[in-house]
């Protein structure tokens, strides 16, 4: 579904993501787990198209995606839910599902099916379709960012961070709805720094560390391994 | 299954505005009494500068991107035509076309190269486009230089606003209330078409433009075209605008004056001091900040004072620290949000 080959990418002529080759494969959540500044945001965006790619390749499916535009990466199916939620914060939730539809386009029934899919998972949007994004507690953010994300109904979802700032409650919520996506079939790269948690829904994980993929292995085998317990579990 | 697709607001929420607008106009004659005339030209000017307004708020109230420069577009419409008919001898309508499909061109073209700018180097460089044009059309030979052009022909409307006066329904219409009319059309055309652009998907999308460059591409939005887009069209609102000006309500005589670097800054601090997230906070600014700058120049000819333009900056820069200081996000949406204010408190 997802392949990337040897990429390197980074700001100018700062090298953040090293020589990074990865793959997702269709109905599988898969985690990228490391410190802050190892280079996971940057890895997502480079993928997405927001950054440049200074060498490698990226292959969505069969077609290769690098250096495309980001409107046109969101369009052939691959969706990013940004470190930071990144909403129209003077837009209502309705406004932020809305369009969300522009990636993927769809008939009317086509979209009501997607509401009705976004509202069922995320119930809470439901009852406030008319608040302002910027109104919302964070927990709700986030939720209204997976929703937005799932509109454009894609082939594959970028997670970025998306427990950063939350409580722990929310956290576990946040989780619960992943596992639920991940139960759908929905294919996920999910990039996390509550490295437990990311690899207890994973069925895959990478460990990313100075930008470059140090481990790659099954959730089970990495959380059991010495080198993931020292350094993110404090075992 | 959800009864029906969600919309964000009913429909009648959209046309009441334009239509109560349309109404108030249309009533003015009827309400007004003695010799109106001067009222009839002050009308005229708000409703020129509420179109070039209302363009400017789609760029930068729901866009996000600034523009200290549609002065010059806004002389380009009015210049344009004005030149194809003195120097090229083009019949009127075919030079107004021109003019409008003119300033279209262009500004694709400065849209295209300036677009990619961000902040205070994209309100530079479209103050230096509004700056290069308003001198262009002061200096050049062709557009009659500092003493402007003038004997230029009218729109007449197919001789409906050349008339002294028209009846309808037994109720007298002089020609100043037809040509108030006529611009108002254009106004309400203008801001019914505002509207609806921004409750549809391209409306949202330039919100989300504003909201997040970064997130409204990764979501399917090509950004740039769509910013090139509004830019054009709001370019578009002020060539018609210039159109209005100067062969309806200058009388056929235009003077660069009107296209001056004021000009740029007064038309977005109509757009800050209405709202800039406002189709209405458009015509809310307009409408103040013309008003205004006419009573400053009444009193200070009244107290003999030769030029008022002094004093006018000065209350102009009071108003707009106070609305940046009580409502920033303009007079408009503060008055909104006052009114749910009270309706809040009092419902408790």
């Amino acid at each position: 579904m997802l392949k990337v080959v040897n990429m390197s990418a980074g700001y100018g002529k700062l090298v953040v993501v090293k020589s990074v080759s990865l793959n997702v494969q269709r109905n599988e959540v898969v985690a990228l787990v490391g410190g802050n500044g190892a280079g996971k945001s940057t890895l997502l965006r480079s993928i997405t198209g927001l950054i440049g790619v200074s060498e490698g390749r990226v292959f969505l499916g069969d077609k290769n995606i690098t250096g495309k535009p980001a409107e046109k990466i969101a369009k052939m199916g691959l969706s990013l839910v940004p470190e930071g939620r990144a909403l129209f914060p003077a837009m209502t939730i309705l406004e932020n599902l809305k369009v969300g539809l522009n990636a993927g386009r769809a008939s009317r029934s086509e979209a009501e099916s997607r509401f009705d899919a976004v509202f069922e998972l995320f119930p809470d949007l439901k009852k406030r379709t008319g608040s302002r994004a910027g109104d919302l507690s964070g927990g709700q953010q986030q939720m209204l960012a997976l929703g937005r994300a799932l509109m454009s109904a894609p082939d594959i979802l970028l997670l970025d961070e998306p427990s950063t700032g939350l409580a722990p409650v929310l956290v576990a919520e946040l989780f619960e709805k992943i596992a639920i996506m991940k139960q759908t079939g929905m294919t996920i790269l999910l990039a996390e720094q509550n490295v437990h948690k990311a690899l207890d829904v994973a069925d895959r994980g990478y460990v990313i560390e100075n930008g470059r993929i140090v481990l790659e292995d099954t959730g089970p085998a990495l959380k059991s391994s010495e080198r993931v317990q020292k350094a993110y579990l404090g075992v | 299954m959800m009864a029906k697709y969600p919309r964000s607001k009913p429909l009648w929420k959209l046309y009441i505005g334009p239509m109560i607008m349309a109404l108030a106009v249309a009533a003015f004659p009827m309400i007004a009494r003695g010799d109106y005339s001067y009222l009839l030209d002050l009308g005229r000017l708000c409703g020129i500068y509420v179109i070039i307004v209302c363009g400017l708020t789609l760029l930068m109230g729901y866009t996000g991107q600034i523009s200290l420069g549609h002065a010059g577009f806004y002389a380009l419409g009015a210049y344009i035509p004005a030149v194809l008919i003195s120097a090229f001898h083009w019949p009127l309508w075919a030079a107004v076309i021109g003019g409008i499909l003119g300033t279209a061109v262009i500004s694709l073209l400065i849209g295209s190269s300036i677009l990619r700018l961000q902040g205070n180097h994209l309100a530079l460089a479209t103050l230096a486009v509004g700056i290069i044009i308003g001198e262009g059309v002061s200096k050049l030979a062709i557009t009659g230089g500092a003493d402007g052009l003038f004997g230029l022909p009218q729109i007449t409307l197919f001789g409906l606003l050349t008339r002294p006066e028209v009846r309808v329904l037994g109720i007298k219409i002089s020609q100043g209330v037809l040509q108030l009319y006529f611009i108002w059309a254009v106004v309400v055309a203008c801001i019914v078409w505002a509207v609806q652009l921004i409750e549809s998907p391209g409306g949202r999308s330039l919100r989300a433009i504003h909201g997040d460059e970064q997130a409204a591409e990764s979501l399917g939005i090509n950004t740039f075209a769509l910013k090139v887009k509004v830019f054009v069209a709001s370019c578009v609102l002020a060539a018609i605008a210039g159109v209005l000006f100067a062969f309806v309500h200058a009388e056929g005589n235009l003077l660069p004056e009107e296209f001056g670097l004021m000009m740029n800054v007064q038309l977005v601090m109509m757009v800050v001091i209405g709202g800039m997230g406002s189709i209405w906070g458009s015509v809310a600014g307009g409408v103040i900040l013309t008003v205004l700058h006419e009573v400053i120049a009444l009193i200070g000819s009244a107290a003999g004072a030769a030029d008022t333009s002094r004093i006018e900056h000065l209350i102009f820069g009071v108003m707009l620290a106070l609305i940046l200081i009580l409502s920033p996000s303009g007079l408009i949406p503060g008055l909104k949000r006052a009114t749910t204010r009270i309706i809040e408190l009092r419902s408790k």
